[in-house]
């Protein structure tokens, strides 16, 4: 066990380490010189909605001096007169310039005759952050800014930097990947398109929409990181882009290649909403049989998937393609017992 | 020291400059809040290894209105060879396989050892060995205001969540827990809450103040206000719950007069009878003053105390008891479940006797079928001398003796039959939830109205008022009326908007005479409702007949009918001590009854047209009842009457044989 001593002396050590490391101008950075950075490169952006759960407005950042700006692709922009509301009170008229809507991004850009000369955010700059990293949010969030005010802000940390298993339904969000969830409440209406900061200044990502995590139903608070959105702007602005959606495959039905039974495995009757997988019997000479496996083995992983339910267990077989190598942990009484296998050509 | 410096680096940094890139330094120094940044990782880098993911396998996928989270939640090592502290809400969908995962990447099938029902904790074992166990903060190093870090393991194996706050209160939830700003969350219920040097400062739970129970606190996830158990009371603990055995909360058995928190009426209202309060010899009417020699005053206080203890813990009351000059000071141990009690039953009724001294002991009047008494070969005419060896002289003494032993519990009796002494064993059984078929009436020698107008009595039917109050009642007193012996008395409640004075009299008449029982309907102030404060005019009511008639304490019952039943309970619970019996017809019942207590006995009676809706709510209602161990009857009507509509003669007489057998022993 370590001493308390000792980490605090190595804590101090690697404080010094890191101050050293890091960039002078970043070390002066604190969060009040970054808010003051911050809130003139954020927007308000005024559109369509209104009705029910639909907000007519929403949040968005500057990320060039000619006026475009980053946003979420949601209804707001579905109008032809979509306003856009700087921090000192500029209202401009703004245009859809492009969306990804499997990264939930838009670029708006302001109309304007004449040459702007804004203040921006740099998105090629890729910051990555970990967990415990202090974070300040920044949106237009129930619409309390008005006219000339800046936006509002929020304070927190990162909690994690993970994939949102989301619950489909009525928050259809196609994106899949990596996205930061903070702790602090920051996916509020009209805070969608927002932004999310270090401390230091760095911009780390935009605010997403209000959605649920669905393995532990609670609202979460995410934002879309920005070295994932960084191409993509990147793209729209500069006129070569390519929507990722256009490539990818339609969303097939999960494929169903494998039945437990083609490893020799009978499972137990289905019939509770979350059936345990219990093995129920395993027919003889088969695959499983070899392996060892046993009648009233409760199959708890398949491939380092938790197969909470004998319809778990049925998913993850039915993704196997042939000569992929299948690993299945089951718990016999008090143990867990690992087996792997070479999954078969298709019958 | 440094940190002074710093900030005053800060300070001058943002006077010199406005904008974010000028000045730069010449000896680097990391500003305060950079350095408690990286020292939030480096708590949560400290603390890591010890941070467990838990999954789980089948179980129920909802919980009252809580649909269960199919995600891993977390946990906290405890013990080198394998003992992992978890929030009990992280198991409330009963799973049937727990599966726990190291930061290491191994894993481990889990067993549930204990689970703590007060404190809202779960103690699971797994085979492994050498498991790193973080070190935990000293109760006196809390203090509000300190940073405070919530970590969790839900989403990611190699780094936990992390989520900073700072201790908003300590003691809060009675005492239990520790409250922080910090977002806790199922992300996070059963992960530790640690200080900025990642010591452990307790355990996250779900917690409410006003409820208790597995999902109690849920709703307020990352609002700002999250709670974790006290890591040196989850030490505490660890021990007692690793021996199997779940621990729950203590219970006393004492009510306080007074509602709410603040009051500070600290009388005890009720004192239920054979809890440990009652069984160290606590009375209702008593004054707690202090708590473990610590002086209380307001309902909080007491709550402080009892509402953080266990099972089998014990604690030091302190009561003042008018007349007694010394304060009464006793030590009690707390149970888990207090247990409602339940009258033993002889299975007689005594004989109604005269006023005028007569033979030694009770007379047997009747002897129920199937009782304890007929069994052991009781008869009428037989006359119980002792009970227990103890004497008996009255219906009344030998009902109290009865009473307060339990079904199943054997006595002995001594009895004259035939002027002869004989001896005889029985074992008590429970007071049946039904009616006798028949009973023959007691046979009271008949006057005349005649006899009675001599001796200027009122009999009959007649209205009436008390004196000095314009509130009206009614009233039958059979004409036959004998000032010699005790009549049963029926206080009619009825049900808003009618009297039903002309039905009850002319349905119940013939009854009353059969059985000996005298009718009061006292009026509703404004007939359209009952209001509670008339309970005070029922009672005066009451107390008048009592003093103008020969009425028998024990068989003083409520009848009403559909909506005027609220009422008839409300008077039942808040007079304990004047009804032994509530008899309605059309209805349900609204409040909880209060425990039943050996000395005020009472009897419930219900019946219902089938076609009436409540039955849906009320079977379970009479379910709940029973199991309260009230002697509960319940009567479901199949005729062509429409609901509401009043009862007709069988079961009228079927209420009046219910009547006639309170007095039962």
């Amino acid at each position: 066990m370590i001493q308390i001593n000792k980490v605090k002396h190595v804590f101090v050590c690697l404080c010094l380490l890191g101050s050293v490391l890091t960039l002078p101008q970043a070390t002066q950075a604190s969060s009040q010189s970054t808010i003051k950075y911050a809130l003139p490169r954020l927007v308000k952006i005024f559109g369509a909605g209104g009705v029910k759960n639909l907000y007519g407005y929403s949040t968005g950042f500057l990320v060039s001096p000619e006026g475009h700006i980053a946003t979420i692709w949601s209804p707001v922009l579905d109008t032809d007169r979509l306003s856009v509301v700087l921090h000192d009170g500029r209202k401009f008229e703004a245009e859809v310039l492009g969306a990804e809507p499997h990264l939930d991004l838009a670029i708006i850009k302001l109309k304007s005759e004449r040459e702007l000369n804004l203040p921006y955010f740099d998105y090629h700059d890729k910051v990555i952050a970990g967990p415990g990293t202090r974070i300040l949010g920044f949106s237009n969030m129930f619409r309390v800014a008005t006219g000339d005010e800046p936006v509002s802000v929020l304070h927190g940390v990162i909690e994690a930097r993970t994939d949102l298993p989301r619950r489909r339904g009525a928050f259809e969000l196609s994106y899949a990947g990596d996205v930061y969830v903070v702790d602090a409440i920051t996916n509020n209406p009209g805070a969608a398109g927002g932004a999310i900061l270090t401390y230091e200044g760095k911009l780390l990502g935009m605010i997403g929409k209000q959605v649920r995590n669905a393995k532990t139903n609670t609202w979460v608070n995410y934002s879309l990181p920005i070295d994932v959105l960084s191409k993509s702007i990147e793209q729209i602005i500069t006129g070569k882009f390519e929507s990722s959606e256009d490539q990818k495959k339609p969303d097939a039905q999960a494929p169903e290649r494998y039945r437990p039974v083609d490893f020799g495995l009978v499972m137990v009757p289905d019939v509770l909403y979350r059936t345990p997988a219990f093995i129920d019997s395993v027919l003889p000479d088969s695959l499983v049989a070899k392996a060892g496996l046993q009648p009233d083995d409760l199959v708890v992983f398949v491939n380092d998937e938790l197969i909470k339910s004998c319809k778990t267990l049925r998913a993850e077989l039915g993704k196997l393609e042939a000569g992929d190598l299948l690993r299945l942990v089951v718990r016999r009484d008090n143990q867990l017992v690992s087996i792997e296998l070479q999954v078969p050509p298709e019958k | 020291m440094t940190h002074t410096i710093t900030k005053l680096f800060i300070m001058l940094a943002l006077v010199g400059s406005t904008h974010l890139q000028t000045t730069s330094a010449q000896a680097p120094t990391p500003d305060l809040e950079s350095l408690e940044e990286r020292a939030f990782k480096q708590a949560a880098a400290f603390v890591n290894p010890s941070i467990v993911r838990i999954e789980t396998v089948g179980g129920q996928d909802r919980v009252g209105k809580i649909i269960t989270g199919t995600g891993p939640t977390s946990g906290v090592i405890v013990s080198r060879d394998g003992l992992i502290i978890s929030s009990a809400f992280n198991f409330i969908g009963k799973p049937s396989s727990i599966l726990v995962t190291l930061p290491d990447g191994r894993r481990f099938p889990a067993q549930v050892v204990a689970s703590d029902h007060l404190k809202m904790l779960t103690l699971l074992k797994i085979d492994a060995q050498n498991l790193p166990v973080p070190l935990a903060l000293q109760e006196n190093e809390l203090q509000v205001g300190m940073w405070s870090i919530a970590l969790g393991r839900t989403f990611d194996l190699e780094q936990p969540s992390i989520s900073v706050g700072i201790v908003s209160a300590l003691g809060r939830i009675w005492g239990k827990a520790i409250q922080t700003d910090a977002k806790v969350s199922p992300i996070n219920y059963g992960g530790p809450l640690v200080d900025i040097n990642g010591r452990l400062m307790g355990i996250l739970v779900p917690l409410a103040p006003g409820e208790t129970g597995e999902t109690a606190g849920v709703e307020w996830y990352d609002s700002g206000i999250g709670f974790a158990i006290p890591m040196q009371d989850v030490l505490k603990i660890i021990p007692r719950l690793n021996t199997g055995k779940d621990l729950h909360p203590g219970l006393l058995g004492i009510t306080l007069s007074g509602k709410g928190d603040l009051s500070d009426d600290m009388k005890l209202d009720r004192v239920r009878y054979g809890s440990p309060a009652q069984q160290a010899g606590i009375k209702a009417g008593d004054t707690l003053t202090s708590l473990n020699g610590q002086p209380v005053a307001m309902h909080s206080q007491v709550k402080q105390v009892l509402m953080s203890m266990y099972a089998d813990e014990s604690v030091s009351l302190t009561v003042a008891r008018e007349g007694a000059t010394e304060p009464l000071t006793v030590k009690i141990t707390l149970v888990e479940k207090l247990v409602p009690f339940e009258s033993g039953f002889l299975g007689i009724l005594p004989q109604r006797e005269s006023k005028s001294p007569g033979e030694a002991g009770v007379g047997v009047r009747y002897v129920f079928a199937k009782s304890a008494a007929s069994e052991a070969g009781l008869k009428p005419h037989d006359r119980i001398l002792e009970f227990n060896q103890q004497k008996v002289t009255s219906a009344e003494s030998l009902a109290l003796l009865v009473n307060h032993l339990r079904p199943g519990d054997s006595a002995e009796l001594l009895l004259s039959r035939d002027q002869k002494p004989l001896n005889m064993k029985v074992t008590l059984q429970s007071i049946p939830n039904a009616v006798e078929p028949s009973l023959p009436s007691q046979a009271i020698p008949s006057r005349t109205a005649q006899d009675n107008k001599q001796q200027k009595i009122k009999v009959g039917h007649f209205k009436d008022q008390l004196p000095g109050n314009e509130q009206k009642f009614w009233a039958y007193v059979p004409e036959n009326y004998d000032p010699d012996f005790e009549y049963g008395l029926m206080v009619w409640i009825h049900p808003p908007g009618n009297t039903m004075e002309s039905t009850i009299f002319k349905e119940w008449k013939s009854i009353c005479e059969q059985r000996g029982i005298i009718l009061v309907g006292p009026a509703a102030q404004d007939l359209i409702r009952w209001n509670q404060d008339e309970s005070e005019f029922v009672k005066d009511v009451i107390e008048a007949m009592q003093s103008r008639y020969a009425i028998d304490t024990k068989r003083i019952f409520l009848a009403s009918h559909a909506n005027g039943s609220e009422f008839a309970f409300h008077l039942a619970f808040k007079y304990r001590e004047l009804f032994r019996g509530v008899a309605v017809s059309d209805s349900s019942i609204k409040d909880r009854p209060p425990e039943t207590d050996p000395d005020y006995p009472l009897s419930l009676y219900f019946v219902l047209n089938a076609k009436n809706p409540l039955n849906q709510l009320l079977q379970p209602q009479i379910e709940a009842i029973r199991k309260m161990n009230y002697p509960t009857v319940f009567e479901l009507i199949k005729n062509d009457n429409q609901a509401g509509d009043y009862l007709e003669k069988p079961q009228l007489e079927e209420i009046g044989r219910w009547a006639d057998s309170l007095d039962r022993i």
